[in-house]
Order: structure tokens, then C-alpha cells, then sequence
């Protein structure tokens, strides 16, 4: 009787240890996606969310979402379109792209912000229950610059 | 005997036709670019952006196409290439510039040639036809109609190149400068937002989100 709660205290004892180890590797482990970020970027992962950095001002994240009410690609596409759109936002190009399992829809924007102009990308693409979004942005002639590279990382996104 | 006497100078008029070597006339060797540009600007004034350029073009000698309140289409000058880009850059900032170039000299150089050649054959026919019977005339008169509508679609043809060396296409969408940052608005799907150009860009910074 005596040896059986020594054991079960114990066990008590290297829960928390347990609970530590799974909290830390919880946010390695949850995000839905692979992505290959290029070097000159400061990736930081946050939960389910990955945002980077260039060293000029440039800044991107890759995310999820529920798709609740489950549609497609193109439904979700075209309701963000529609809201961004409705909100004033100039549309400067509407691309699509294909990563090995997650087909594409990004638009392009134009937006006024400290007396400069900046570009923002949003992207997006659905898979069973999510929703992957991208977004980048940064002034015009930096998002310029990195265009291909978002391209690139776009492409190189799978969805697990 | 007569009739088939013009049939075989026809047949062979045609046949040495065809390879009749270009002359150093036909321009043989010049490049024929044909040049289109696109761009989109950010301007404080569409309207006056686009009369202004509207202006520069024509005193250049060019023409405009279709003028709307925030885009122009325009034929202007080749040689005023530069000067365009200069003028579009001190308007307003530029968003986009796209030229595209088409050599199309080899295109011009045969249709030249053909020109040349079809003309060569219509006064060998002209010739011809002075000389000939009443059932020849008749021959020789259909094959003359069709050789005229050919040089006629001939000329056609390299004039429209011609015009295209000449005067480059212009297209340029003007965005107002003016407007100011988009008002938000509710989207009935909660994800969506949460999608805004100026909550993303000025939430936090590296490890501080």
C-alpha cells in the first residue's frame, strides 16, 4: 500500500517535466505547412504563424485559417477580392501559382501610407479544412525587389 | 495556241518570280523594331497627367487613340522614346513601365519582296495584255484583278508596319495620388478581417509580436 503511493507520487512528480517537453515542441510542431525561406530573411515562427523579414523594411507571413463554411480557392479569392476592393484597395496584378500540393491565388496591391507608396500581397489557397494565406509587404521599389523571392517561397509551401 | 502560249508565260512568269533576290533597296539588314509601352503612374492630377501627355505627343508629331479620365492610348514618335519615360517619370511615381519590342524586319523584308515581285509580274501582264486575243484578255484580266488585290493587301500590310516602326504604342493608366487610405469595412467571413494592409505591416517587429 505504502510502496503504491510512493510510486504514484512519483508519477505526480514527472508531470510537469512532461508537460514542459510537449509545451516546447508544441509550436514546432503545429504548423500545417513546410515552407523554405530564403537566408536573407529573419524568420520567426509563432504558433501556427511564420513572419519574415528583410533588413530594408520588407515583411511577409505565411498563416491558416479555418475554411468554415468549407469552400474553395477561388470562392475565398474572390470574397477577399471583393472586400479588399470594396475597401479602396487599387489592384495591381492577380497572379496564380502552384506549390506541390496547394494551388495558388495571389493579388497584388497598392496602397498610400507615409507619403510613399507600398505594395501588399495577399495570397491564399485551400486545402481540405484550411486556409493557407500568405501576405508581403513593403514599399513599392522594396517589394519590387523581392518579388521572385516571394514567388519562390509561395512555391515552395506544402501543405502537411 | 495563243491562249496557251500566255498560260506557260504565266506559269513560268510566276515560278522566277518567287526567287527573285531582295535588292539592297528592300532596307535588308535595318532593324524594324515595334515598340509598346505600358505603364501605370500615381499622379496628383489623372486628368491633367493625361492632357499633358496628350500634348507632348501630339506637338511631336504623334496622335492620341482613346482618352478616358484615367488612361491614355497614344501613338507617339519612336525617337521620342526617352523623352516619354522622362516625361511619365518627372509626372508622377511610376508603378509600372513595361516597353516590349518586336522585331518584325524579316516579316517586312518578305512581304517587301513580295510587293516588289507581284509589281514586276502586273506590268509583264500589262504588257501581255495589249498583245493578246479576246479569250486571253479575259484570263489575263481575272489574273490581273487578283494580282492587284494581292499588292493592294501588300501595301496594306507594310504600311501598318510601317506605322508601327514609326510610332510607338503608348498605353498609360493613371492612379490618383490623392486618395487616401482605404476606409475599412466589415466582411461577413471573421478571416477576412483580419486581412489589412495596415494592421499587417505596422504589428510589431521581430520577437516582439
Amino acid at each position: 500500500m505504502m510502496n503504491n503511493l510512493k510510486t504514484y507520487a512519483a508519477k505526480i512528480k514527472t508531470w510537469p517535466l512532461y508537460a514542459i517537453i510537449i509545451f516546447l515542441l508544441l509550436p514546432v510542431s503545429c504548423t500545417p505547412y513546410k515552407v523554405d525561406i530564403p537566408e536573407i530573411f529573419a524568420a520567426q515562427k509563432e504558433g501556427g504563424k511564420t513572419v519574415f523579414y528583410s533588413p530594408d523594411g520588407f515583411k511577409a507571413s505565411i498563416k491558416n485559417e479555418k475554411n468554415r463554411p468549407e469552400k474553395n480557392t477561388a470562392f475565398w479569392a474572390e470574397a477577399l477580392k471583393t472586400q479588399l476592393e470594396g475597401e479602396g484597395y487599387l489592384i495591381v496584378s492577380e497572379k496564380p501559382f502552384t506549390s506541390d500540393n496547394l494551388e495558388w491565388v495571389s493579388f497584388t496591391w497598392l496602397l498610400p501610407k507615409r507619403q510613399s507608396y507600398y505594395k501588399y500581397m495577399t495570397a491564399l489557397s485551400v486545402r481540405g479544412k484550411k486556409i493557407f494565406i500568405m501576405e508581403a509587404a513593403g514599399e513599392k521599389d522594396i517589394f519590387d525587389s523581392y518579388e521572385k523571392d516571394v514567388e519562390n517561397i509561395i512555391t515552395s509551401i506544402i501543405a502537411k | 495556241m495563243k491562249g496557251s502560249r500566255i498560260f506557260y508565260f504565266l506559269a513560268s512568269a510566276l515560278f522566277f518570280n518567287a526567287f527573285i533576290p531582295a535588292s539592297a533597296n528592300d532596307d535588308a539588314g535595318r532593324l524594324k523594331l515595334a515598340v509598346s509601352i505600358f505603364a501605370e503612374i500615381a499622379v496628383s492630377n489623372p486628368e491633367k497627367s493625361g492632357e499633358n501627355l496628350i500634348d507632348f505627343c501630339e506637338a511631336s508629331g504623334g496622335y492620341y487613340i482613346k482618352k478616358t479620365d484615367s488612361s491614355v492610348y497614344l501613338r507617339c514618335p519612336a525617337e521620342q522614346k526617352d523623352n516619354i519615360q522622362q516625361l511619365l517619370k518627372k509626372s508622377g511615381k511610376i508603378i509600372r513601365y513595361n516597353i516590349n519590342t518586336a522585331d518584325t524586319g524579316t516579316d517586312y523584308l518578305v512581304l517587301a519582296r513580295q510587293l516588289k515581285s507581284r509589281e514586276k509580274l502586273l506590268n509583264e501582264y500589262k504588257q501581255l495584255l495589249d498583245s493578246s486575243g479576246f479569250a486571253s484578255t479575259l484570263s489575263l484580266e481575272r489574273e490581273l484583278m487578283k494580282l492587284v488585290s494581292e499588292i493592294e493587301d501588300l501595301k496594306g500590310q507594310l504600311l501598318k508596319m510601317e506605322n508601327e516602326y514609326r510610332f510607338i504604342k503608348l498605353e498609360v493608366n493613371y492612379f490618383s495620388m490623392d486618395y487616401g487610405r482605404p476606409e475599412r469595412g466589415e466582411s461577413v467571413f471573421d478571416w477576412i478581417n483580419r486581412i489589412d494592409f495596415y494592421s499587417f505591416y505596422d504589428a510589431g517587429g521581430y520577437y516582439d509580436e
